[in-house]
């Protein structure tokens, strides 16, 4: 199986593992960077997503690849899924 | 009966008089501002400085400068209606710029509101109001449907409006000791999510207030920055006008309590509920308990759908996430026609005695003064204060209504 990981955080990083990436895509003239990391309710520890690091430097790696460095834009919850959204 | 919320304000313009300069809107003045009077009659001594009666005319300028021989009234205009008319004993060059001081109707958000859309059930933001010292000064030159001017005098006062809230205004975000008006766990909430997001996210803001409608332009400006959530989020700034607030304290307190609220992730939840929610008005406080939602607590009600012939009543509600940052004033500034505000000190003894005037010696009742932080001591009829103090360096600060603040030191 593929591993999604997405560190966020600058002093004390956060590792989380997501199960699927969502939005990205390198068109022709561009890059398209508005990328969703969907990981399980329980993946992210309960004090981060309490008090989400918007802001803070965000990587997305897919197995080896460094997929993407920027910044953690928002986070959506809902009762199947949490999602991190990563914009660089 | 009031008028739907989408009709605009009833506004009269100068193409009621049988002759007129250009289409201009004849302005409705709340509190005390600044203000460019519009020609009534054809040699140009006589001008309209509001569409109602009016409590005074202050000043009068001419380029900027004083300028005596003038004169207010109340009086009807050539249709019977009810203005305040400005006449002065020699009409000005037409290319000057004339501008004058007007006190208009009461300045408390609470009558604005009910000027603009009549409810008799705004006693508590009045008292609110009068409590926090929330006095605004502006003019409405403008057309606007009813609903947007109540959101722009709404956001003047740092409140928040809707049809469905009783009182129709409150402060925001309500005060703490309001109640609580339902609990909420995992039982009572079916199909909910929460989102917080960098957008939402303001650690600077810079606050444009004291408008010259004379001028075209804010007068003062102060910036702020919760600066522990600048470290943490990085600099995301913003600008709000409260071109309506004509003191810096005001425009601080008001500034000061939105970034308090937006300085830090703000959670947004949405969640269906039964038809026994219906009731929960917009702004109030709920309290929310599941193991799965990532912020527990309190939030405020910022929509509500009552989902008629659904049976399932829809909540939207909001909480920023940890403790409100400390904010600071960055920077306070104004603008260079800024009105200026000056001061005489008499000393003898151990008494002070200030008088507060504007730039032309005019004394200034009502002008608020701070000594050593304490304070205010508001002028009186002639615009002074008397104060004993002890020997040594005081800090005297003084502020008036849509003027530049002045800090200066006296030595006794």
């Amino acid at each position: 199986m593929n591993a999604v990981v997405v560190v966020v955080g600058g002093v004390h990083p956060v590792e989380v593992t997501g199960y699927r990436l969502e939005g990205y895509h390198r068109p022709l003239g561009g890059e398209g960077a508005n990328l969703t990391v969907v990981c399980a309710p329980t993946a992210v520890p309960a004090p981060v997503l309490t008090y989400p690091p918007l802001g803070a430097p965000g990587t997305v790696r897919f197995d080896d690849d460094l997929v993407l460095f920027g910044y953690l834009a928002g986070v959506d919850v809902s009762a199947d899924a949490v999602q991190l959204r990563i914009e660089g | 009966m009031t008028r739907p919320l989408s009709d605009p304000i009833p506004l009269r313009d100068t193409s009621v008089w049988s002759s007129y300069d250009a289409v201009t809107i004849l302005p409705r003045v709340y509190g005390r501002a600044r203000i460019k009077p519009l020609r009534y009659n054809a040699d140009g001594t006589q001008y309209v400085v509001a569409d109602h009666a009016i409590a005074g005319v202050d000043a009068v300028t001419l380029d900027g400068s004083p300028i005596n021989g003038w004169r207010w009234r109340n009086g009807s205009d050539l249709t019977g209606h009810a203005v305040a008319l400005l006449e002065l004993a020699e009409a000005p060059d037409t290319s000057a710029n004339l501008a004058a001081v007007v006190r208009g109707q009461s300045g408390n958000p609470a009558d604005i509101l009910a000027d603009l859309y009549p409810r008799a059930d705004l006693q508590d933001f009045r008292v609110h109001c009068r409590n926090a010292g929330l006095e605004l000064g502006g003019a409405l030159t403008e057309r606007m449907t009813t609903r947007a001017a109540l959101q722009f005098v709404a956001e003047q006062a740092g409140a928040v409006w809707s049809a469905g809230l009783p009182g129709l205004a409150m402060p925001f975000p309500p005060p703490e000791s309001d109640p609580i008006w339902r609990e909420f766990n995992a039982l009572d909430m079916a199909g909910w999510s929460a989102s917080c997001e960098l957008a939402a996210v303001v650690t600077r803001l810079t606050v444009p207030f004291a408008w010259d409608y004379a001028a075209g332009q804010a007068t003062q400006s102060v910036v702020l920055e919760a600066v522990a959530a600048t470290r943490e989020h990085g600099a995301r700034e913003a600008e709000r006008a409260l071109p309506w607030v004509t003191t810096a304290r005001q425009a601080v307190a008001i500034a000061t309590a939105w970034l308090h609220w937006r300085a830090r992730p703000l959670w947004t939840l949405q969640f269906d509920a039964g038809s026994a929610a219906r009731d929960i008005p917009p702004g109030a406080w709920i309290e929310v308990s599941h193991p799965r939602i990532p912020l527990q607590g309190l939030y405020v009600v910022t929509d509500l759908d009552p989902g008629y012939g659904r049976g399932v009543v829809k909540i939207t509600a909001q909480a920023p996430a940890g403790e409100a940052p400390a904010v600071v004033i960055v920077r306070q500034s104004a603008a260079f026609a800024a009105i200026a505000t000056e001061y005489r000190v008499q000393l003898a003894g151990d008494s002070v005695t200030l008088t507060v005037t504007d730039a032309a010696g005019t004394p200034l009742p009502g002008a608020r003064v701070w000594i050593d932080g304490r304070g205010p001591i508001t002028t009186d009829a002639a615009a002074k204060v008397r104060f004993r103090a002890t020997p040594g360096r005081h800090v005297i600060y003084i502020e008036a209504d849509g003027r530049q603040a002045v800090t200066t030191e006296v030595t006794l």
